[in-house]
């Protein structure tokens, strides 16, 4: 449905697909927890499973890992169907949510407990532990128990154990959830630069955007069993392809509106909510007269207290508004404010903190709103 | 274990209303555990005399004004020199080892069952694990000679299912003696077993799967040494009992089903040699508590390579 411009830099696209997802479907009794589901993952890449709680998420990766079985579809690993491989036969890792350690086992053992499982010679497992434990930083700690380390030194034995065994695919469930924010931001860029060393292909789940943008080379949103959009964070971000996606990545303004002008290059669309239409500089394709949403981040709207001089091309008013300043909040490189346009509607801009002395638009000040022809994101889903 | 470092000083920060409420279980275990024990331990260093109670008292002031303390040794000589309570121990021991391998065997999978089965489900089988305390234990044996006789419902199963021509004779064998062991003793096995099986993550063992393991191999590597301390306390629950059992070997056992339970019966009640009998019994519980502290040891042993 869409003809905007895509992103700059477009992932390669033709890449051969890695894992494919076919068609998948888990159904528990009468509930489907992952509806029809189709996709592909490339070699190498990072692709985050973004939802909210419930939205089928964990299934499927449940369903990579071999613990649950998809009642219909199938999932092929580097050319091979696994859909009916069982876990302990599948090239695939995963490192658990709870990090799952053994904990009647060292860390060494934890780490170990894989390759012992295969029966390599006693030599190799001991130096592929060893360089492992010093690629995730736990040299010295080889013989304590899991409830001896910290959160953070637990999450790099799970790392290290799931990757010591050089799985084609590793799995990781909400790999930063137990950490708190100082030490998730640095175990965020640790486990990027693991992955690029090791070039293993990740899939993460998580429910945290942030997360998510940080670590993904793709993002693919879930809700309620289906994918939505498949695409980099930049893209999920700027071109999001429907109301939800928009509304759950970032925050957002959206409006619901009707398109009144549909040409090539631009369209217009009026909207109850606003005095001018929107004016959007690009074309879309939608029937004449159809009901569509509009997408506003807050941070693609500028404020002034004088009204901005006209655009060419745009009528008088199109990409404006004036309003009322209810609420402000100054986050430090940003300035959060809640503005309530003469119409009533309630409008969330956000302003970078260019300058240190800046007479700061504050409560109760009258403002006029305007935006750039481009960042409108018109929604026909 | 752990309380080591607090006892020294545990008492001296009490104000009376503790110390009255923890002293009562204390003057209890004495009054009702240690002075008969010591009363036990007392009557083994005695010898038989026809009298009542039937025993030659320790301590004796006779009337040339002379308090006499005898102790007499010969209850203890005369067990190590006679091999029939020798035998008896050991086949007490015997006995008691084996019906709790076979309790274990048969109460790991039934624990890991309930603890395995829905929520819904669990407190219901949990129910029929504990539901034949509510009848007599020595009702529940009795039953069992019904079950086992020649013409009871077992045999007149089997003869009619052509899987045996004759009667067979479980009544008054080993095999009865076990299965009333292993029968009146499961659920002593199950309970802990079931809990220490409910502790365990199912992560650890789909963490396992992932790793490699197949289900059998996951259970050797991960479910059977996380759950040790519960398979510990189900086999010391099972073991204690049997050892110095009675019942069971006095109701479905024949004449050749030595126990040492029964032997000390019959010392007691029989022969009426009280000193004999409580040498008897002092000897059963040296035994038990030895091996309950070689298993301490294992175990903390085992909780200190941790």
């Amino acid at each position: 449905m869409k003809t905007e411009p895509g992103p700059a830099s477009v992932p390669a696209d033709n890449a051969a697909p890695y894992v494919r997802i076919d068609r998948v479907s888990k159904r528990f009794g009468n509930h489907a927890a992952v509806q029809d589901v189709s996709l592909d993952i490339r070699k190498g890449e990072i692709f985050c499973l973004l939802g909210a709680s419930g939205c089928g998420k964990t299934t499927l990766l449940r369903m990579l890992a071999g613990f649950e079985t998809p009642s219909s579809g199938h999932i092929w690993i580097d050319g091979v169907d696994v859909t009916n491989v069982p876990p302990y036969d599948r090239p695939v890792n995963m490192m658990f949510q709870s990090y799952a350690l053994f904990p009647h086992l060292t860390v060494e053992s934890n780490v170990a407990f894989g390759l012992k499982q295969d029966g390599l010679p006693a030599t190799e497992i001991r130096d592929r532990v060893a360089d492992m434990l010093a690629m995730v930083e736990l040299k010295g700690y080889e013989k304590r128990k899991p409830h001896q380390l910290s959160g953070g030194q637990r999450q790099r034995v799970a790392l290290a154990r799931a990757l010591v065994k050089r799985p084609k695919l590793l799995l990781l469930d909400e790999p930063l959830g137990a950490l708190d924010r100082k030490l998730r931001e640095r175990t965020q860029f640790e486990l990027v630069s693991i992955q690029e060393r090791l070039g293993v292909t990740f899939v993460i789940v998580t429910h945290d955007q942030e997360e998510a943008m940080t670590l993904a080379t793709r993002i693919g949103v879930m809700c309620a069993g289906e994918i939505l959009q498949v695409a980099a964070p930049t893209e999920v971000y700027e071109y999001p392809n429907s109301r939800f996606v928009a509304d759950f990545i970032g925050s957002v303004n959206l409006f619901d509106g009707r398109l009144i002008d549909d040409e090539p290059d631009h369209v217009r669309i009026e909207c109850a909510d606003l005095k001018h239409p929107f004016y959007v500089d690009h074309g879309i394709s939608a029937s004449p007269e159809a009901q569509v949403s509009v997408a506003l981040r807050p941070e693609k709207i500028s404020l002034s207290r004088e009204e901005p001089p006209p655009v060419d091309g745009l009528n008088p008013g199109e990409n404006t508004a004036t309003g009322v300043v209810t609420d402000v909040a100054y986050l430090g490189e940003v300035s959060r404010y809640l503005v309530t346009l003469d119409g009533g509607r309630r409008i969330r801009v956000s302003q970078p903190n260019l300058h240190r002395h800046a007479e700061r638009i504050t409560w109760d000040e009258r403002v006029w709103l305007s935006w750039d022809a481009s960042a409108p994101v018109v929604l026909t889903q | 274990m752990s309380t080591s470092g607090v006892r020294v000083s545990w008492l001296a920060g009490l104000n009376l209303g503790r110390r009255l409420v923890l002293g009562v279980p204390y003057v209890w275990l004495a009054l009702f555990f240690l002075v008969p024990l010591l009363i036990v331990f007392g009557i083994s260093f005695s010898t038989p005399k026809i009298a009542m109670p039937p025993i030659e008292p320790l301590f004796t002031y006779g009337a040339d004004k002379v308090l006499q303390f005898r102790l007499y040794l010969s209850n203890y000589t005369f067990i190590a020199q006679d091999s029939l309570y020798l035998a008896a121990f050991a086949n007490s021991v015997k006995i008691a080892l084996v019906s709790t391998l076979l309790a274990l065997l048969l109460g790991y999978p039934m624990a890991y069952g309930i603890a395995r089965a829905p929520k819904s489900w669990r407190s219901v089988l949990f129910l029929l694990v504990v539901l034949p305390f509510f009848t007599s234990f020595l009702l529940r044996v009795y039953a069992w000679i019904g079950l086992l006789s020649r013409s009871g419902p077992i045999n007149a199963l089997l003869l009619k299912l052509g899987i045996i021509h004759e009667p067979l004779v479980m009544l008054q064998t080993d095999f009865a003696v076990y299965l009333g062991m292993v029968y009146s003793y499961l659920p002593f096995m199950v309970l802990p077993l079931y809990s220490a099986i409910e502790k365990l993550d199912p992560s650890l063992l789909e963490a396992a799967a992932d790793l490699g393991c197949r289900p059998t191999k996951a259970f050797f590597r991960v479910t059977l040494p996380l759950t040790s301390e519960g398979i510990l306390a189900g086999c010391l629950l099972v073991f204690i009992p049997s050892v110095g059992e009675y019942v069971i070997p006095a109701v479905l056992g024949g004449p050749g089903t030595l126990m040492i339970g029964r032997v000390l019966w019959e010392e007691f009640f029989n022969n009426r040699d009280w000193p004999l009998a409580s040498s008897v019994a002092v000897l059963l519980l040296l035994l038990l508590v030895g091996f309950i502290v070689v298993l301490q040891r294992v175990q903390s042993r085992e909780a200190a390579s941790e």
